[in-house]
């Protein structure tokens, strides 16, 4: 009796639980469909219509007209993922051995450049300098423009830092007495049990080189090294230009599909870094449990 | 995400700051560029011309957006550069700055001295303000001497326009537009229900009940923000815009008939009365009550069949969408009314000169090369048409009676947009496009009739002496103002008292003294009013 009744309390939240996170499922992909399908829209039926999830026309011309280059476009894709790839690997080498040897008890004045460190998160120079400091290094339509100044953030920094903190000392005394040098025990020994972190921070930051067209917008004049970003972003404020142009100038009365456009580059931009989410997954639920079975 | 708009917080507070610290350094190498530059050309202009011996690269900053069609791009260039390499020795290169940013990414040039040797310049980028702190060169007396063909065309009165503090900073282009603000709506839905033309604001409220009546599928009007239905207001006025603000708010208008009294927009007697107006046509749903949040801009609602009618075009825009509309959507019809043609009292006067002018940045190297280039422009009619429209056959072609056909084109990619051609505009060499409405010159020169000079032109107001209490009143327009003037309050004469009280509180007497004390300055400076 009682097995049967638990068993049918069970089954009653196993239905309430499908169904509630059925309904959360939709909810979060059905803006995504949304934005697919806009960009599939006609563009006149947008402006007349507003979004809807099944088009009364399709049409490919926001496509189309992005892709009027594809050689610009894949040469973006491919600045793009130069300088995310570059940028990431850079990133967190530099960063995780930064963490690894402020944690470790030797360094002197560990302190001391901790605090350095997170003082540069309280004040900035500001735009105006960083611009000048930029080009002033000779950075301008250097795809160096794009990768240096978020290789480093040091409020990452201090996360790898605490993170590692934790690790067990006794692992790295004993590799010690086994005769490994720092950098050995930092690689096979650190490295390794940092990947929650490491999967963590490494995600951010290809985030951020990935969606990152303002450093582009600043100091990339040289329209074949556009990220993909610029690239779409300049796409769609072009075509918003021509379009409101008018009287001005010789070209009048031109459409471009704008919003449709708006759409197309939503989905041309996070495809990509789309794809990373299932590979990093594993690494985020072993940060989860590596904590819970502790003690 | 957070990152960044700290760095933009950072960014707006220091850029003053180094804009200054940049501007006080100016002086002395704008002084000792240019007399360098003379002294050079003093020895050569002995000789008859100006020295184009040695090869430059001359360097321009663009506010456009960087072309797509790369191919189309680079032969434009190869020809463009080709002739100057024949005609001034010089080659050139754009970098060019886009979109939303543009004004980022201009402030940190400017900021930053880099050297431009052509560089846009307009009032619509704060034109006075860079030129003030020296982020400019001094063009005064370069101008006649390296570009005296272009330095006899420009009209005396536009030249003195381009003035900050005595100085050409920008020069103008030769080509003059009138106007201002339009309404613009269907006319086909007009005649199809009956109504009387449009002759005042009555006649207009009428319309818009009857699409709201009859067109289901139509929003009367879908201008975006309530900045259409503030426009609204000052084109139903005789009334000058002292500061516009973003869109067309502006907090201080002048009356024409009495120049120097500097009122607050919402103390002139008709305001309030427009307001009533305004929530009666808002309480019967001629526009979104989502107006306040939309960036839909109206006059595209309007060609695309999603709204009867916007508030929101200037004149000179209108010219094409006559054909616009009988080439997609056959049958409608559109139409416009200019409140200002039919109001004796207002005054129609040219757009400024400083709308679109080129300088040059207060270190370039090349300011003389880049003067004559200005000056050949203005000269040579085959190289304007090539920098003003691009390749023939390709980003236009000719009709037999010579006008601009820009229609077989694709226009997403194929438009002209690689060089900024705006600031050298030129009315005697510029050529009507083919699809220009034919009676187009018929109602320019109505406008054009009715146009007196600017009072205001040239003027540009200094808001440091009233920082603090300027951007409180410009919160309280966007909280208190915006909403009453969209229509969207359920009392007008409490908002209407809420805002002034509000605006009162945040120092609404202080600016508009200082407003007035500058527009009389400016008046006894140059001699008007």
């Amino acid at each position: 009796m009682k097995s049967v009744e638990r068993h049918g309390t069970k089954l009653a939240f196993n239905i309430f639980a499908y169904f509630f996170l059925t309904l959360v499922a939709i909810a979060c992909t059905l803006p995504f469909v949304m934005v697919v399908t806009g960009s599939f829209t006609e563009n006149s039926d947008i402006i007349r219509y507003g979004y809807s999830l099944l088009p009364r026309h399709w049409s490919m011309e926001a496509y189309r007209s992005i892709f009027r280059f594809p050689e610009a476009i894949v040469r973006s894709y491919g600045v793009s993922i130069l300088v995310t790839v570059v940028g990431t690997v850079l990133g967190l080498l530099i960063m995780t051995m930064c963490g690894y040897a402020l944690q470790r008890r030797e360094l002197r004045y560990s302190n001391g450049i901790t605090f350095f460190i997170y003082f540069t998160t309280l004040f900035s120079g500001g735009m105006v300098p960083w611009y000048m400091l930029i080009t002033g290094m000779g950075m301008k339509d250097s795809l160096w423009s794009l990768i240096l100044p978020s290789l480093c953030s040091s409020f990452y920094i201090l996360l790898t830092r605490n993170f590692m903190r934790q690790l067990p000392q006794s692992l790295v005394e004993s590799a010690k007495i086994d005769g490994a040098g720092d950098f050995k025990i930092f690689w096979s020994i650190v490295i390794p049990l940092s990947t929650p972190v490491i999967a963590t921070i490494g995600l951010f930051l290809g985030l951020g080189y990935w969606n990152n067209w303002y450093n582009a917008s600043l100091f990339i004049k040289d329209v074949t090294k556009w990220p993909l970003q610029y690239r779409l972003y300049s796409i769609l404020s072009e075509q918003m230009a021509i379009v409101s142009m008018g009287a001005e100038n010789a070209a009048s009365g031109a459409s471009a599909p704008t919003e449709a456009v708006k759409l197309a580059n939503a989905v041309l931009s996070t495809g990509p870094i789309l794809l990373l989410y299932p590979f990093l997954q594993r690494y985020f639920v072993q940060g989860i449990t590596i904590g819970a079975v502790k003690g | 995400m957070k990152k960044r708009l700290l760095a933009t917080a950072l960014a707006s507070a220091t850029l003053f700051s180094t804009m200054t610290a940049c501007g006080a350094k100016a002086p002395a190498s704008a002084a000792a560029q240019p007399s360098e530059g003379s002294t050079s050309s003093s020895g050569a202009a002995d000789a008859g011309a100006p020295d184009t011996s040695e090869f430059v690269e001359l360097k321009m900053f663009a506010i456009a957006n960087a072309p797509s069609n790369q191919e189309w791009y680079k032969e434009f260039y190869e020809k463009v550069n080709a002739i100057l390499k024949e005609k001034l020795n010089c080659s050139i290169t754009v970098d060019y700055a886009s979109g939303n940013d543009s004004k980022n990414n201009y402030s940190l040039v400017l900021a930053s001295g880099e050297k431009y040797d052509l560089i846009h310049a307009g009032n619509w980028f704060g034109y006075a303000e860079p030129a003030n702190k020296g982020a400019y060169m001094d063009l005064t007396e370069l101008l006649p001497q390296y570009a005296p063909d272009l330095y006899a065309k420009i009209p005396q009165d536009r030249l003195e326009e381009c003035k900050v503090n005595g100085k050409i900073f920008g020069i103008p282009n030769l080509y003059t537009s009138y106007g201002g603000g339009v309404i613009i709506y269907r006319e086909d839905l007009r005649k199809k229900y009956d109504l009387p033309e449009f002759t005042d604001w009555d006649s207009i409220g009428n319309y818009l009940q009857a699409i709201k009546d009859n067109e289901p599928t139509l929003i009367p009007c879908d201008d975006f923000s309530a900045g259409c239905y503030g426009n609204a207001f000052i084109k139903s006025t005789p009334y000058y815009g002292i500061d516009y603000q973003q869109e067309s708010h502006c907090n201080f208008v002048l009356d024409p008939a009495d120049p120097r009294k500097v009122q607050f927009v919402a103390d002139v007697p008709e305001y309030k009365d427009f307001m009533y107006r305004m929530k009666d046509w808002a309480d019967k749903g001629y526009w979104p009550s989502s107006c306040l949040a939309s960036t839909e801009w109206g006059v595209n609602s309007v060609v695309n069949g999603k709204a009867a009618l916007s508030f929101n075009e200037i004149w000179p825009a209108y010219d094409w969408h006559p054909d616009y509309i009988e080439k997609e959507h056959p049958g409608w019809e559109i139409e416009f009314f200019a409140p200002n043609l039919t109001n004796e009292k207002s005054v129609i006067y040219p757009r400024s000169a400083t709308t679109d002018m080129f300088a040059v940045t207060r270190n370039a190297e090349h300011a003389d090369r880049a003067l004559m280039l200005l000056n050949l422009i203005s000269t040579d009619q085959d190289l304007y048409r090539l920098l003003r429209y691009g390749l023939e056959g390709k980003n236009y072609e000719l009709t037999a009676d010579g006008k601009i056909d820009t229609s077989g084109i694709d226009a997403a990619t194929e438009t002209f947009n690689y060089f900024p051609s705006n600031p050298i505009k030129n009315d005697a060499f510029d050529l009507i496009p083919a699809d220009r409405w034919d009676e187009w010159d018929e109602h320019n020169d109505v406008f054009k009739d009715r146009a007196k000079p600017n009072l205001l032109a040239g003027f540009a107001l200094d808001t440091s002496k009233m920082e603090a209490a300027y951007t409180a009143l410009n919160q309280v327009r966007i909280e208190y103002g915006l909403p009453m003037e969209a229509g969207l309050v359920d009392d007008v004469d409490k908002a209407y008292d809420e805002f002034i009280k509000r605006s009162n509180d945040a120092g609404m007497e202080e600016c508009r003294q200082e407003v007035e004390r500058q527009i009389n300055e400016f008046f006894d400076a140059n001699g008007r009013a």
